[in-house]
């Protein structure tokens, strides 16, 4: 019972406890390079061949994610990007708010890239550690 | 077996709290309260979730409870009251996770079907001029709403469209300021039609008509929109490519533009968003590098543009035609807290009907440094223009003037702010063509301006 309990709210709560190991993650359809991945969260990078590539951002690693891998903080990320849309109509990725929820689009969705603060799962690929 | 109770509802929502107030610790000051928010959102799911999750379960205890008591009701009164064992475990782990990605994937869904998202600006503010002003500002003032919506369709149809409700000295105008489709043909090219902000410099491409993008209140005056006075076409109508290469470490930046040439009217510029005067063609470029590594942050580069601009009188009566052509460069900074912009431009205006030529200049520095929440900035603006030029001439605000500017934004969170500005200002004396073309000899003014904006996003 207890462990069971355990087990199912650490798959429901997947929020920040401190600096811990991430690993940014795509859908198998994707192929792209590690270096890509701060291009693709900047929207400099849309594309992998034909592929739109649709990046999301995970609630529960953003800052650690923002800080290793785009070297740099939530606000001028958020400002850069505010700033990009009302220029080039590219809307920023999408926030999703768990690990959970983060897996199951990035799994389901082609092209798809997230990040998460714990390890993969099955059905997604894994680009980069931070 | 799961045993689903109040007291386990009570326990999970604690041990998320406690979650929640251990992840909020680390959170930086100013952003705590949107942090606060959006983890309490992720709570709220969260919930959800648990409650859904926990209904499953009761279902799920459900369903196999009369199928083992008809097989064998002894074995199975046995069963309850042994524990379970770790195979038994694992299956309620995997079902539960099942249910946990049918949930998310819902979530999911849900997140991307709601529709194109409409974003937007507001400002409101107070001005106050001294005598000499040509645009006296007395008080306070509603300032502007501008919406925008992004709608994408499929992978590679982009577009963007603006519209923006202000009030300036003659009354209330909606205007649609933007309305551009793009085609992504790849990462290093994408063509947009439609109307659009002329891409020269950094300022016009970087802040448009959103007053709380940028740090100051006022644009420079040189490239103010053509309502607001300014002296070059900051909206052109036609098509643009644009898109970024790699070159060595940085990047380089193009556009390449073709659009109608605008005509002044009424003595300001007008893009001419319906249809073109004459066959003849705005175009342009804008080549700018951004170094990666140290300099990161850091973009150069040059730009320029011609086109022929009829001089119109009153009654729509084309008086002249001059060549307009302006080439320059500019530089900009944004890292570290700092920021940094810079534009030049020369112009070499040619009349068509006298065939004179005339050489025009026109320049600003603007520099601001964060500290926290606030940005005190400064900026510097200079326009010497040949007072025979007929472009510049038929311009209620062409004549030559130094702008000094300084003052401080306070950012209240993410999305708004409170700004204050102080400008000195000298214009020099010019004769002038007024609505019928007629010269008018203009004096020389020197004034201040002191105003404040309150804006926000969202």
């Amino acid at each position: 019972m207890k462990f069971a309990v355990e087990a199912m709210l650490a798959l429901v709560l997947s929020v920040p406890l401190g600096a811990v190991a991430g690993e940014v993650i795509a859908h198998p359809s994707v192929r792209i390079d590690p270096a890509d991945v701060r291009d693709v969260y900047l929207g400099e990078r849309q594309l992998a061949g034909d592929l739109r590539l649709m990046p999301t951002d995970n609630l529960a690693a953003h800052e650690h994610f923002l800080a290793a891998i785009l070297q740099t903080t939530v606000r001028s990320y958020e400002a850069r990007w505010k700033r990009k849309t009302f220029r080039e109509g590219l809307p920023p990725p999408p926030m999703k708010g768990s690990d959970a929820e983060v897996m199951s689009y990035v799994r389901s969705t082609p092209g798809a890239i997230g990040y998460l603060a714990g390890t993969a799962g099955p059905g997604v690929i894994v680009l980069d550690r931070f | 077996m799961f045993m689903v109770s109040p007291i386990f509802r009570r326990a999970a929502r604690a041990f998320a709290i406690g979650l929640l107030c251990l992840s909020v610790l680390p959170a930086h000051a100013d952003e705590a309260a949107d942090r606060i928010r959006q983890l309490e959102e992720q709570l709220a799911r969260s919930l959800r979730m648990i409650d859904q999750l926990a209904s499953r379960v009761s279902e799920l205890e459900r369903a196999a409870r009369p199928a083992s008591v008809a097989a064998s009701p002894a074995p199975a009164a046995a069963a309850a009251s042994a524990p379970p064992s770790l195979g038994e475990h694992a299956k309620s782990i995997a079902a539960l996770q099942e249910s946990v990605n049918q949930i998310s994937e819902g979530l999911s869904r849900n997140a991307n079907d709601s529709g194109i998202p409409l974003h937007g600006f507001v400002d409101v503010g107070a001005g106050w001029s001294s005598r000499g002003d040509p645009t006296r500002l007395r008080g306070f003032h509603a300032g502007s709403l501008d919406l925008y919506l992004t709608p994408q369709i499929g992978s590679r149809v982009k577009s963007l469209i603006e519209l923006v409700v202000e009030f300036d000295e003659e009354g209330g105008s909606i205007d649609m300021e933007r309305v551009q489709i793009g085609y992504t043909l790849s990462d290093a090219l994408t063509l947009w039609a439609g109307r659009f902000h002329t891409p020269f410099g950094l300022w016009n491409t970087s802040f448009h008509h959103g007053a709380n993008l940028q740090t100051s209140i006022s644009r420079p005056k040189f490239v103010d929109f053509e309502d607001g006075g300014g002296l070059i076409p900051a909206h052109s109508v036609g098509v643009w490519a644009n898109g970024k290469l790699g070159l060595g470490s940085g990047k380089l930046n193009y556009d390449f533009y073709v659009a109608n040439g605008p005509s002044i009217r009424d003595r300001r510029l007008d893009p001419l968003t319906f249809t073109d005067d004459n066959a003849d063609k705005l175009a342009g470029f804008s080549l700018g590098y951004a170094p990666n590594g140290p300099l990161s942050g850091l973009t150069v580069g040059l730009h320029g543009f011609r086109s022929n601009v009829g001089e119109y009188s009153s009654g729509k009566v084309l008086r002249g035609t001059t060549r307009l052509r302006a080439v320059g460069g500019y530089f900009g900074y944004d890292a570290h807290e700092w920021e940094a912009f810079g534009e030049y431009y020369r112009f070499r205006n040619a009349d068509l009907g006298g065939g004179a030529t005339h050489t025009s200049q026109a320049g600003f520095v603007h520099v601001g440094r964060t500290f926290g929440l606030l940005t005190p900035f400064a900026r510097y603006e200079r326009a010497s223009l040949d007072p025979q030029d007929n472009y510049f001439r038929s311009l209620r605000t062409g004549r030559s003037y130094t702008h000094y500017v300084v003052g401080a934004r306070y950012a209240l969170d993410a999305n708004s702010s409170l700004k204050f500005e102080l400008r000195r200002s000298r214009e020099a004396a010019a004769s002038q063509l007024d609505e019928l073309g007629a010269v008018i000899d203009v004096d020389a003014v020197a004034y201040r301006r002191a105003m404040f904006q309150y804006s926000i996003a969202f």
